[in-house]
């Protein structure tokens, strides 16, 4: 482990107010809000005063490479291969896993590409330095990417690995080709000062053969025998075929790297080279090129690589690269590729940590939080508790958002999310005073008492008004109303209206008795029923039964006795109501009564 | 890396608590001067100050914020607590400090009280949810007598008793405590808890096996492990805050230094980030751009609070490996 303290990041902010003491509160999941704390004393408070102005705060941010607009494009399109892979190794056969792990790669490592081609594109109007570090930062990462495909993931056979590293090198360093085509477009090839430089640094990356050995005896023989002493260049060209060791050594300026120099020696000594041997070489090019002292970053994660240890090239990786995408889709391809091998055994956990801050980067972000969801359904039970977790904190801007977090939710089955949410939105409907709104985010949410207490202010507005808020929802609620008491007796209480309309009025009138003697609702709207009933007891057709005429009866007798008892102790709480109810209170006894007699009339007829 | 940006504060005096709400988008300030302020982030992602409110004879010590489900009628669907520096109803002394249950805890609301006393309030009317484990809060002293035995106190809530009981005792904890905060608990099998003291301290505590079965009126027993003791602000520490994900602890400290904890994939706890304020003489740095207040005089216009500039590193600027 690393010393603890001395080895973090040390960031200054430079305000002197902030310099004495300051504190730092945590919003979100990477935003700091730093102030300062302590209070000066008196005499510093006089002496600062006219310069220190208004307390101020800072707002601290980490800033990762992932926000430019370079890195939007990698995200947005490496999500998808991702996903893909971790779909496919889940199905594959274990023999299947490698050639779709070096597929994979191959997508990710043709991404970086299409972003390099674009920075160099976009050159103009931008920040140069800017676009210089991502460019550069972009090229590590193919290359060391690169790198971990050839060594880690497509392993050839017998473990021989030179020719894919010649290609590297080739690919990578195009130093020598670009020396030739400048050589070969002169008059006088052989004139031009590249020339023989492009001929070492070619040969240095020639193709190998399989008769390289009876070549490079004949090589040997005739170099002996002098056939080259004529021209120098001639013999240098055949020394390095016969790969000696201070030849090549003595090219070293020709040769960008240490890998460079690794691979071009190892091409003319030992071309059968097995990985395992990879890291003896190593050392030895980077001992020749100037020791450890000279190495980058970069370098590290490179014979890391060649060491053959996955835990240390992690590490390194972190070192070099300012963003969690690398290190996250790295971990991510060797936790698949070595997943059975003993000793690599802290790869899952890793996987998954990495995986984890890679999408706590990007939750965090306005636009990129759905991208940061699916990498955490791959992220076991923190990565769900995490999603849920932030599909709750998303701000509820609007309405497409809200339905964007609650289509998430739901395809995750994080029903208390859905509640959550929806709950929350009723509220905020509620306080702008949308009642029908309300209702509806109350029934999503499920939320018994929220929408108890919505039905009852919807009645209360239409005892007071005469009319129902938005009157095309309740209509629709279907089973949801059965949520609550007061809700039921709403919706009941709209299908009666829409009966009445219809010139349903039989069943009109039978719903309208049930409503009453159901004790569905509440005592300040009998008066209100009592009112309804009154032309249907008035009707040329008796629609109310002699049974149901005595429950009416006796609903308006309880109502009556309320209503002494209350105006005794005091005003009363609906005074438009309850003021017209008793107007109309001798008319409704007569209606009762006659409809009595009507209805006992009519019913003994029919029976006989 | 690191980018910060200044927002003017408008208070007259110390700021002594900031406090977001829910969606992080949303903030309280209260300060010496007496009032709360609350800042709302606009579209350009400045801070604005919308609500400004003095109501108390006293310092405004704490704000906090209430989860948005609870809270109705008021304007925006928003609502923030705030406790004066003496007198709460119930409170003849001092409020240090105020925080608001978990969700799925209805709405309640813990104070402590310089007097030793703390009061748990609960809004009765809120639907009670089911509950997965027993409430918990932890309680710490800041009693300067260090022979006293252990700091830091876990009550737990019987909803058969109604009462609340003592079920742990932090003996490794015996210095003042003047901060502490319960990690949000984001699928781990056990609590995590940072604590203020004359170091910064990263508890865990595990409820053993038995915990889990059905018998409700047994007390928790916890397996109490210390994941880690830092004594990188070599002096006393103030506040300790956790971010949203439970992954990230700020301390912040005498020396004046807020420092950044986090844990590697083994669960080893780490500084990655130290941040000080420093003290500039020259201002024509153009690396800081309203960096220093007399720099943002110059700039003008008071535009420049939502100018990000780049904190410089004073150390190693590569980003430490967190595993």
């Amino acid at each position: 482990m690393n010393m603890v303290s001395k080895n973090s990041g040390r960031w200054s902010i430079k305000d002197p107010v902030i310099a004495k003491d300051m504190h730092g509160v945590i919003g979100g999941i990477s935003t700091l809000m730093v102030f300062p704390h302590k209070a000066h004393s008196e005499a510093e408070k006089e002496t600062q005063s006219k310069t220190e102005g208004p307390v101020k705060m800072y707002q601290v941010e980490s800033f990762s490479w992932l926000w430019s607009r370079q890195a939007r494009k990698l995200i947005n399109e490496s999500v998808g291969t991702y996903l893909s892979l971790q779909a496919a190794v889940k199905e594959a056969e274990p023999d299947e896993c490698k050639p779709l792990l070096v597929k994979k790669c191959r997508e990710y490592r043709s991404m970086i590409q299409a972003c390099v081609e674009d920075v160099n594109m976009s050159q103009e109007c931008e920040d140069q330095e800017e676009i210089k570090a991502c460019g550069q930062l972009l090229y590590k990462m193919e290359l060391i990417l690169s790198l971990i495909e050839i060594l880690f993931i497509d392993i050839k056979p017998g473990g021989l690995v030179l020719g894919q590293l010649v290609m590297w090198i080739r690919v990578h360093f195009t130093q020598c080709i670009e020396k030739k085509n400048e050589a070969m477009e002169s008059d006088h090839p052989h004139l031009h000062p590249a020339y023989w430089e492009a001929v070492y640094g070619g040969v240095s990356v020639a193709e190998f053969t399989v008769r390289w050995q009876h070549w490079q005896s004949e090589c040997e023989r005739r170099l002996q025998e002098g056939h080259f002493t004529t021209c120098h260049q001639l013999q240098t060209v055949c020394k390095i075929l016969c790969g000696n060791q201070q030849t090549i050594n003595s090219l070293i300026d020709l040769m960008d790297t240490w890998y460079h120099l690794m691979v071009s020696t190892l091409l003319f000594t030992c071309p059968t080279v097995k990985l395992f041997r990879l890291h003896n070489a190593a050392q030895d090019a980077i001992t020749s090129i100037g020791g450890e002292q000279r190495t980058t970053p970069l370098d590290n994660v490179l014979l890391a690589a060649m060491e053959a240890d996955t835990h240390q090239v992690i590490k390194e990786c972190q070192q070099v690269l300012d963003n969690t995408w690398f290190t996250a889709h790295v971990t991510d391809l060797l936790c698949h590729t070595m997943g059975q091998k003993t000793g690599q055994k802290f790869l899952p956990e890793l996987r998954e940590s990495l995986l984890l801050d890679y999408a706590s980067v990007l939750v965090s972000h306005s636009s990129l939080w759905q991208v940061g969801i699916l990498y955490l359904d791959h992220c076991g039970a923190s990565g769900i508790a995490m999603s849920q977790m932030v599909l709750q904190r998303l701000p509820l801007t609007d309405d497409s958002c809200v339905h964007k977090i609650i289509q998430m939710a739901s395809d995750r089955n994080f029903d208390s999310i859905i509640v959550g949410v929806c709950r929350i939105m009723g509220r905020r409907a509620l306080s702008q005073g949308r009642l029908g709104s309300a209702i509806w985010w109350g029934v999503r949410s499920r939320d018994a008492a929220f929408t108890s207490h919505l039905a009852h202010q919807i009645l209360h507005k239409y005892v007071a008004e005469g009319r129902f808020e938005s009157s095309q929802l309740l209509d629709h609620l279907g089973p949801a109303m059965l949520l609550s008491d007061t809700l039921t007796f709403l919706g009941k209480y709209r299908e009666f209206h829409m009966m009445y309309q219809d010139g349903n009025f039989q069943d009109a009138a039978t719903l309208l008795v049930s409503l009453i003697s159901s004790k569905l609702a509440p005592e300040y709207f009998w008066p209100v029923l009592l009112l309804d009933a009154l032309p249907l007891l008035k009707s040329e057709e008796p629609v109310i039964s002699a049974e149901q005429t005595y429950e009416l009866m006796y609903c308006l007798h309880n109502l009556h006795n309320h209503t002494c008892k209350r105006g005794k102790q005091g005003p009363l709480e609906n005074e438009v109501a309850s003021s017209a109810f008793i107007e109309k209170e001798r008319d409704i006894r007569l209606a009762l009564s006659n409809n009595l007699a009507r209805a006992i009339i009519h019913e003994g007829s029919i029976e006989n | 890396m690191f980018v910060a940006k200044s927002v003017n504060a408008e208070h007259k005096d110390l700021i002594h608590d900031v406090s977001f709400d829910f969606y992080g988008k949303r903030m309280a300030t209260c300060s010496s001067d007496q009032s709360v302020k609350i800042w709302d982030l606009n579209e350009d992602g400045e801070w604005v100050c919308t609500a400004s409110w003095k109501t108390h004879c006293g310092s405004v010590w704490k704000v906090t914020w209430a989860h948005p489900e609870f809270v109705s009628g008021s304007g925006n669907g928003i609502h923030s607590t705030w406790i004066k520096r003496a007198g709460l109803v119930d409170s003849r002394t001092s409020v240090m400090d105020v925080k608001f249950a978990p969700k799925i805890q209805g709405l309640q609301l813990a104070t402590c009280s310089a007097g030793g006393v703390v009061r748990i309030y609960e809004a009765p009317d809120v639907m009670n949810l089911n509950q997965l484990h027993a409430p918990m809060i932890a309680v710490g002293s800041d009693d300067p007598n260090s022979g006293s035995g252990g700091k830091v106190f876990i009550y737990e809530f019987s909803a058969n008793t109604h009462k609340w009981t003592k079920v742990e005792t932090l003996l490794t904890v015996t210095e003042p405590v003047h901060d502490l905060s319960f990690a949000p608990n984001l699928g781990r099998s056990y609590h995590l808890l940072g604590i203020a003291t004359k170091d910064v301290r990263i508890i865990t505590l595990k409820p053993t096996k038995e915990d889990s079965t059905q018998n409700q009126s047994s007390l928790s027993i916890f397996e109490v492990r210390q994941a880690g003791q830092f004594d990188d602000h070599g002096s006393t520490v103030w506040r300790v805050c956790w971010n949203l994900t439970g992954t990230i602890l700020a301390s912040s400290g005498d020396d004046g230094c807020v420092r950044l904890w986090k844990a590697n994939y083994l669960d080893i706890w780490k500084c990655i980030s130290t941040l000080r304020g420093e003290a500039v003489e020259n201002v024509t740095d153009a690396g800081t751009t309203g960096g220093s207040l007399q720099q943002s005089g110059a700039t003008g216009s008071g535009h420049n609070t939502a100018r990000y500039f780049k904190l410089a590193p004073t150390a190693h600027p590569a980003h430490v490996p967190w595993h």
